[in-house]
């Protein structure tokens, strides 16, 4: 090491840190957030498993698809499927609580990426962790919600339409809004 | 699209400017030329070899509908066995071909190899390829009426089920029983009947099902020296008859020889008949068994199979199945290419594919695992 450098203190670098082709900031982050008491491995295990589970589901979808035209739709890359998934699902706009005249009231406004796809890694992880029948396994059932997003369908994006809703009929208090908030 | 080209001589560092990966689709012509190279299997070999999706290991079974095909890469290990099994004396008792290796290496593979070689060249097929897990059903055991012994009724039906509609169908259609079974006190079958008529009656009677195996594996014995068909018994995880089983009776674990239709199948093992060949592989460290201390052991034969195995089976051809070299991994990346497995766009490139072989460290099923989703 060269002495300048040395005379500094060096940061270690992350477990994270994009070395590899294949990595993905978004997958990263929703890992992170997946992510219980520390035990990263485990849940990057189980996410890689929920991307081989959408590869598969998709790879049958084609080998079923009738005509090229279908066939062309079809996106087979779990990857892909994913960010798509997370583009269906993030909302453009929130509400957050404004304080006024002894009540709050819910105030629209447009969100920023972060809290976006926040909001988005946080319904698609609440929604996961429901196991009716506590036979599937969980990348399985991350698996089945990225597929029903990517489609537009699902528990994920109601939360989404609900969330329109309530913007849409708090509309009024827009005039409410401080400058520079969210 | 496939451009085919006839090439004279094929050399297997020039595998990456191959014309083609794919190799001719009769294991009875595959030479040590072939190597690397992959190979289908036609949908009726596979549905003959392979009746019940569930004889192929779990990571296995969804390949043929995703890909709509099940090839195999040709490799060392297979071609020895295959080449041995053509020059192999039939008037003597049993040869055992082994195959072992660490996990994920590919000992499965060429065993698939070599039961569709042995389908083609007319063997009668005994496919054993749930070894372990015929062991692991606690729900299945009864006691079996007259003796003392333990049957295990679920697994014995399965397995007859299978074993009717597999590629043997033909032989057991042909091959008479020498005599009169009693199973139960009304049911029995006569002397002179056909073993298909045992299997399907033993398919759909449970309760005497693991009898039937013993009387067939026994009459498959007897008869093996006198016809000209070879048997070929292929079993998955041999060393899981030479262990004391987790499955418990009466507080007790039960040993193999104590369970009517492990017994039966362990026979075909021993060296009193002629006229058949035993391919197996080994399952390493089986979870029964502490892994030893010394690393440097647990790559022998000895400590792989373990030492009543070894013992038993002793005298045996053991065959090492090596992970993939490089070639053969750029090949097997160049199958997926071709099938359109990979389909990360990094995956085309020369870094990903770099990055994937030093992940996977060219072990097969590290580099299946990785693919899995990029």
């Amino acid at each position: 090491m060269p002495e300048e450098v040395r005379k500094r203190s060096v940061k270690a670098a992350f477990v994270d840190s994009p070395v590899s082709v294949y990595s993905d900031k978004q997958v990263q982050r929703f890992i992170n957030i997946l992510m219980d008491g520390g035990n990263k491995s485990l849940v990057r295990s189980i996410f890689e498993q929920a991307l081989f589970e959408i590869k598969c589901r998709q790879f049958e979808k084609y080998r079923k698809a009738e005509d090229d035209e279908s066939r062309s739709k079809i996106v087979l890359d779990p990857l892909a499927v994913f960010h798509s998934a997370l583009e269906n699902g993030a909302p453009q706009i929130g509400v957050y609580s404004e304080w006024r005249l002894g009540t709050f009231h819910k105030v629209p406004v447009p969100l920023s990426d972060k809290t976006r796809y926040f909001k988005v890694f946080k319904w698609l992880k609440d929604s996961a962790t429901v196991n009716p029948t506590k036979r599937t396994p969980f990348s399985i059932r991350l698996a089945n919600h990225i597929i029903d997003m990517h489609n537009n369908e699902g528990d994920v994006i109601e939360k989404k339409i609900a969330l329109y809703k309530i913007a849409e009929q708090n509309k009024a208090y827009v005039r409410l809004r401080k400058k520079g908030t969210l | 699209m496939l451009i085919t080209r006839q090439i004279v001589k094929r050399s297997i560092a020039h595998c990456k400017f191959l014309s083609s990966i794919r190799s001719q689709n009769d294991p009875r012509q595959h030479s040590i030329e072939d190597r690397g190279l992959f190979y289908k299997i036609p949908e009726n070999d596979f549905h003959s070899l392979f009746p019940s999706l569930t004889m192929l290991p779990a990571h296995f079974r969804r390949i043929p509908s995703l890909l709509d095909e099940f090839s195999i890469m040709v490799r060392e290990p297979a071609l020895e066995i295959i080449q041995l099994l053509k020059l192999a004396d039939y008037k003597l008792p049993p040869i055992k071909y082994i195959l072992w290796g660490p996990k994920g290496y590919g000992k499965r593979q060429s065993l698939y190899h070599i039961m569709h070689y042995g389908h083609l060249a007319g063997y009668f097929i005994i496919p054993l390829l749930t070894a372990r897990h015929m062991v692991s059903n606690h729900d299945d055991i009864t006691p079996s009426e007259n003796d003392d012994k333990i049957d295990q009724p679920i697994t014995s039906a399965h397995w007859l089920t299978v074993f009717s509609k597999s590629s043997a169908r033909k032989f057991l259609e042909e091959w008479t029983s020498s005599k009169g079974y009693h199973w139960t006190e009304r049911e029995s079958s006569d002397a002179g009947a056909s073993l298909l008529s045992m299997v399907e009656y033993g398919a759909g009677r449970p309760r005497s099902a693991s009898k039937v195996i013993a009387a067939l594996m026994s009459e498959i014995k007897q008869q093996a020296g006198e016809r000209n068909v070879p048997l070929l018994i292929c079993i998955d995880g041999i060393n899981a008859f030479h262990y004391t089983t987790k499955l418990r009776y009466q507080r007790q674990y039960i040993p193999v020889e104590r369970l009517t239709m492990m017994s039966a199948f362990k026979s075909l093992l021993d060296c009193d008949w002629t006229n058949g060949a035993v391919v197996g592989t080994v399952t390493p460290l089986p979870h029964y068994v502490r892994p030893t201390q010394n690393p440097e052991d647990s790559f022998s034969v000895f400590t792989q199979m373990g030492k009543e195995a070894f013992d038993q089976l002793n005298p045996f051809i053991p065959v090492f199945v090596d992970k993939y070299s490089k070639e053969e991994a750029e090949c097997q990346l160049d199958y997926y290419n071709e099938t359109k497995w990979l389909t990360n766009p990094n995956s085309q490139t020369p870094t990903g594919r770099n990055e994937l072989l030093f992940l996977s460290d060219c072990v097969p099923r590290k580099l299946e695992e990785l693919a899995s989703w990029r």
